[in-house]
């Protein structure tokens, strides 16, 4: 009986209402954050005038990677964004591979003096790059593309 | 251990005058200055055998109960690009040598040219890049291990070469293809407890090499291929070589190691996909005609599975010698060459299991628990042992670790 009415005071007390608060902040938590912000995707451009049409995810992967420098036979030079979080989004999603392996995967080759990553460049320089060098490779947000590039791989 | 407070005070010094992360975010267009390293600590279970990693003369258990000075090393690279296809690269590295002290020493000079796309050759002091992780081992930040394998990376564990290489790239349907040769050599200096004053040093020459690489998507083929000469000199070995050779100059001759030819053969893959990380090897490493020195093999096999920042891990492994023994007339030296070949056992076989934190990018934090089970009458992976060691009947030893590992 004793019992019984401990477990009432449970229900009805305060230290029932506090979890049941809790629940319901995480509920609103998780409900927040189905909310998406709709983010722009990402695309890989050359300089409109290149002969290059499109490139498969592999060959975006083995450009980036330094695996490879051409796609047919035409050279690219490939650059990386120095901001962070499209940096992060780009690898993620056309390699799937976190910030922390991409660097573990540089890491490799940089510390065995087989080469160096992509250079970093800001959406500025990027631009440049496309103007002074037809060989220039960049991913930016696909609301960013200019009429004088040409989006050669889309992330779906 | 005083060096290695010494190396702490000096790294620490750095980082916190923010001369390291100052260094670090140097990087002026053609010039840029990286850094690695590893602090580390490791206990081992065995109080009556020191647990040991490459030419390191002590480790955790019988020296140390507690080792600060295994795992830990601070490294600095400094590349220069003097044009789009020419690359020098200087490396140093501080870390416990074979003389037990702290301190640095060159272990990249090299300059680099890419004569076409496909094409490059290299010429100075390079990494040795017989096995998977061999040329990027001394930055631990890449590997998913608290250190490389000892089962296999101990079979050769010199670090660097002097050398003159070419590689070339092939782009094919299948994969690129990467073929890599050069030609070298080496001065290895052994652990200081030969009952010799001094370090005395293992001389690679005519060390010639070729690798064969295939990567594909998150899959990396390597098959490797190393041969060279060998010879171990120092003061009382040579004494007891002129001893012998006045009883038996034919075995006096067979047991002087003096361009002996040392061949190795490495076969490897590794997947890193989104979730699972899978890394196998198995390496030989077997002389021209029975010298002194026993033939080894080993291998391992890396499971890992990526969650988030965490990479929970597990690794198994094995060495195993072969004693091609050379047999001396006399029976007193037949039995001193026998106990020789005997004390150069070194079959074991392990168990890892790993929890790998990356904190950032560029930093990782690791735990790693080996279990080592020397076989009998075999010394394992440890170099120094007391008179109560169990020799013909080893049993397991723990060997704990746990590091943090950076790259800048």
């Amino acid at each position: 009986m004793g019992a019984d009415v401990k477990f009432k005071s449970y229900l009805t007390g305060t230290r029932f209402f506090q979890p049941r608060l809790l629940i319901l902040g995480l509920v609103l938590t998780l409900l927040q954050s189905q909310v998406v912000v709709a983010e722009a995707a990402i695309v890989v451009v050359v300089r409109k005038d290149s002969p290059l049409l499109q490139l498969s995810r592999d060959e975006v992967v083995a450009l980036f990677l330094g695996k490879t420098r051409r796609s047919n036979d035409i050279p690219l030079t490939p650059f990386d964004s120095k901001d962070n979080a499209l940096r992060d989004r780009f690898y993620l999603e056309v390699a799937e591979m976190s910030g922390m392996r991409v660097k573990a995967y540089w890491s490799r080759i940089v510390f065995s003096g087989q080469g160096r990553p992509p250079q970093e460049v800001s959406a500025s320089e990027a631009r440049t790059k496309l103007a002074d060098e037809s060989d220039a490779l960049i991913y930016l947000p696909a609301d960013q593309v200019a009429p004088d590039m040409k989006v050669v791989f889309s992330i779906p | 251990m005083k060096h290695f407070r010494r190396y702490l005070v000096v790294l620490s010094a750095l980082y916190v005058s923010g001369v390291v992360p100052a260094f670090a975010e140097f990087s002026y267009g053609a010039v840029s200055l990286s850094a690695f390293g590893t602090l580390g600590g490791a206990w081992f279970s065995n109080e009556h055998a020191n647990y040991q990693q490459g030419s390191q003369p002590v480790g955790p258990g019988l020296t140390h109960d507690i080792d600060l000075g295994m795992d830990s090393r601070l490294g600095a690279q400094l590349n220069v690009a003097v044009t789009p296809s020419t690359l020098i690269t200087a490396q140093t590295v501080v870390e416990r040598l074979a003389d037990n002290q702290f301190m640095p020493r060159l272990t990249q000079a090299n300059i680099r040219q890419e004569i076409t796309d496909d094409l490059a050759v290299r010429i100075g002091r390079i990494q040795s890049p017989l096995f998977l992780a061999s040329d990027y081992r001394l930055a631990n930040f890449s590997n998913p291990w608290a250190r490389t394998p000892g089962v296999l990376y101990n079979i050769y564990p010199i670090t660097h070469l002097d050398s003159g290489e070419f590689t070339y790239r092939l782009d094919s349907g299948i994969g690129q293809f990467s073929l890599n040769a050069g030609y070298g050599w080496v001065s290895y200096p052994f652990p200081a407890n030969f009952g010799t004053a001094g370090t005395p040093a293992l001389e690679l020459d005519d060390v010639i090499y070729a690798n064969l690489k295939l990567d594909k998507g998150p899959w990396r083929f390597k098959l490797s291929w190393l041969h060279t000469r060998a010879s171990l000199h120092f003061p009382k070995l040579d004494e007891d070589l002129g001893i012998i050779r006045l009883f038996d100059p034919v075995a006096a001759d067979a047991l002087d190691l003096n361009r002996r030819g040392i061949g190795l053969y490495t076969a490897g893959f590794s997947y890193d996909g989104k979730d699972w990380l899978v890394m196998s090897e198995w390496g030989m490493a077997r002389s021209d005609q029975a010298i002194i020195l026993n033939d080894s093999h080993g291998g391992y096999l890396t499971v890992g599975y990526h969650l988030d920042r965490w990479t929970p891990q597990i690794t198994v492994g094995y060495q195993a010698t072969t004693d091609r023994r050379i047999h001396a007339t006399h029976p007193l030296i037949d039995q001193v060459v026998a106990e020789t070949h005997r004390g150069q056992r070194t079959d074991y076989r392990t168990l890892a299991l790993g929890l790998n934190y990356a904190a950032t990018d560029s930093v990782v934090i690791r735990g790693q628990v080996d279990l080592i089970e020397p076989m009998g009458n075999s010394l394992g992976p440890y170099l120094k042992t007391d008179s109560r060691y169990q020799f013909n009947d080893p049993g397991i030893d723990t060997l704990i670790s746990l590091s943090v590992d950076f790259v800048y």
